[in-house]
């Protein structure tokens, strides 16, 4: 009760002193992020436009030369054709996250969801074909030449469409989370698609689960990439050493290391990211209203970059290969002989040279399994 | 013909397992984008705030995105001033003082 008595008092003594008052609280408002949204609302954009762009028109390449004229050969090749999809998928929700950025989100909990759920079903898809894609290239390896053969036609084909039943099957689970948990929250006057998580869960428990799903989620399929590709690697200095000419050997690395760092290069820098904000959800270690700033605008640089990563997939799986190459050239060819001759003519015999040198490296280290050429690299 | 058929067996549960080892460890932590940056108290301070500079006042949740909880109060002069969440003493009397006047509009 004292303190409504000296109301009064207060306010005919310090009347004058309240402006300074509101100076000394200056180390406890609230952080404004404007700044940061606008940035995001440019910035986001324009990254996104330009992935839609590339990613969409690489992807769609590949799908469409898979499906109108190379063979579904190897399991690889079937892997490499559901990657694309699955990038493709992805990048179809990026309007909606630019259009958020821009506007906050503004059509709906159901769109929220479904983009959301789209999104992390083909985020988690894309990096499980990867770490597949190098485990397969890797048993092309590993496995002797009698066991190729072992597998009759129906067999393998039933091999391909578990594996990619498997896949699919747990990316969609993977996704459902997001489908329960994402809804839209408004917060200063914007609506925001986000996840709102249930409070029962202990916050520590939480966040230390989630230190360890972030590094995992990125440290697990990198690490089997990294085993897969380092064992294929040596194999190929082998198959070198035992007569394929040092310039094909070194495509071959070539294309192992792009794999291996691109990877490492895009998704590293964004989960370092999310770790400091696991551990920040845990130990409160962002204080300054900078410094969180200056977070939030790492986190959606990162995010970006991690993101191009489905654009980048044609090149580095696809484009690379020289087999796809000679495809896209028949395909040139035959659209441009009805135009004006047969003018790429003289392309396709060093097109079939790059071909014949990437299955010898294959060949070589596979003890001359002509099935075998489970990678064309 | 039976070695190799179970050589296939084993190929395919190896990749299996991994599969699913992956998987499970990617589960739940794939978000969504929209890490949109909401304004926050990322630290508060209980030392009283005179009740007459307070205009309005709001709580702030780690529901909307934010690291802590924390009672928001704004000055007339558009300061937004982070306050502990806990109900203490001069927090709540801020807080009964501004629901008053707001029923009672003068």
């Amino acid at each position: 009760m004292d303190f409504y008595d000296n109301d009064h008092d207060y306010d005919h003594n310090n009347s004058s002193n309240h402006s300074d008052y509101d100076t000394d609280y200056d180390m406890h408002t609230v952080c404004d992020k404007q700044e940061v949204r606008s940035f995001a609302g440019v910035f986001l954009p324009v990254v996104y436009t330009l992935a839609l762009i590339l990613g969409l028109a690489g992807n769609s390449l590949v799908v469409f030369v898979y499906l109108s004229h190379k063979r579904l050969r190897t399991l690889t090749d079937v892997f490499i054709l559901n990657l694309a999809f699955a990038d493709l998928l992805l990048l179809l929700t990026l309007p909606f996250w630019a259009a958020d950025a821009v506007n906050g989100w503004e059509i709906g909990i159901a769109a929220c969801k479904i983009t959301s759920a789209l999104y992390s079903t083909n985020f988690s898809c894309s990096m499980l074909l990867l770490a597949c894609i190098s485990i397969d290239r890797y048993r092309a390896l590993t496995r002797g030449s009698t066991a190729t053969h072992a597998p009759n036609r129906n067999n393998g084909r039933r091999q391909r469409m578990i594996m990619c039943l498997l896949v699919w099957g747990l990316a969609i689970v993977l996704g459902l989370p997001d489908m329960v948990f994402y809804t839209v929250t408004n917060s200063n006057g914007r609506n925001n698609c986000r996840a709102v998580y249930p409070q029962s869960m202990a916050r520590a428990a939480k966040a230390t689960m989630e230190i360890l799903e972030v590094s995992l989620s990125f440290l697990l399929p990198f690490l089997v990439m990294v085993f897969c590709y380092c064992r294929v690697g040596v194999a190929l200095s082998q198959a070198a050493t035992a007569g394929v000419r040092g310039g094909r050997r070194w495509r071959a690395f070539r294309v192992l290391i792009a794999v291996v760092g691109v990877f490492l290069l895009t998704q590293l820098p964004y989960n370092l990211v999310k770790l400091v904000k696991a551990l920040d959800v845990i130990y409160i270690l962002v204080t300054e209203c900078e410094l969180s700033k200056n977070l939030d605008r790492a986190n959606q640089i990162t995010e970006s970059l991690a993101l191009t990563h489905c654009c980048l997939n044609p090149m580095l799986y696809v484009f690379i290969g020289s087999s796809f190459k000679m495809h896209i050239l028949k395909l040139v060819k035959r659209c441009s002989q009805t135009g004006r001759g047969y003018r790429h003519g003289n392309e396709q015999p060093t097109v079939e040279i790059s071909l014949k040198s990437g299955t010898q490296v294959q060949t070589h280290s596979l003890s001359e399994n002509e099935d075998t050429t489970t990678f064309t690299i | 013909m039976l070695l190799q058929r179970s050589d296939t067996k084993t190929r395919m549960q190896t990749s299996t397992v991994t599969l699913l080892v992956i998987a499970a460890v990617l589960w739940g932590n794939i978000e969504a984008f929209s890490d949109t940056a909401v304004d926050c108290c990322l630290t508060t301070n209980d030392t009283r705030i005179p009740k007459q500079i307070v205009a309005s006042y709001f709580h702030q949740t780690i529901d909307s995105g934010c690291p802590i909880e924390a009672t928001i109060f704004i000055t007339k002069k558009g300061r937004k001033l982070c306050a502990p969440s806990e109900k203490n003493g001069w927090i709540s009397k801020i807080i009964s003082h501004l629901d008053k006047k707001k029923k009672s509009p003068q």
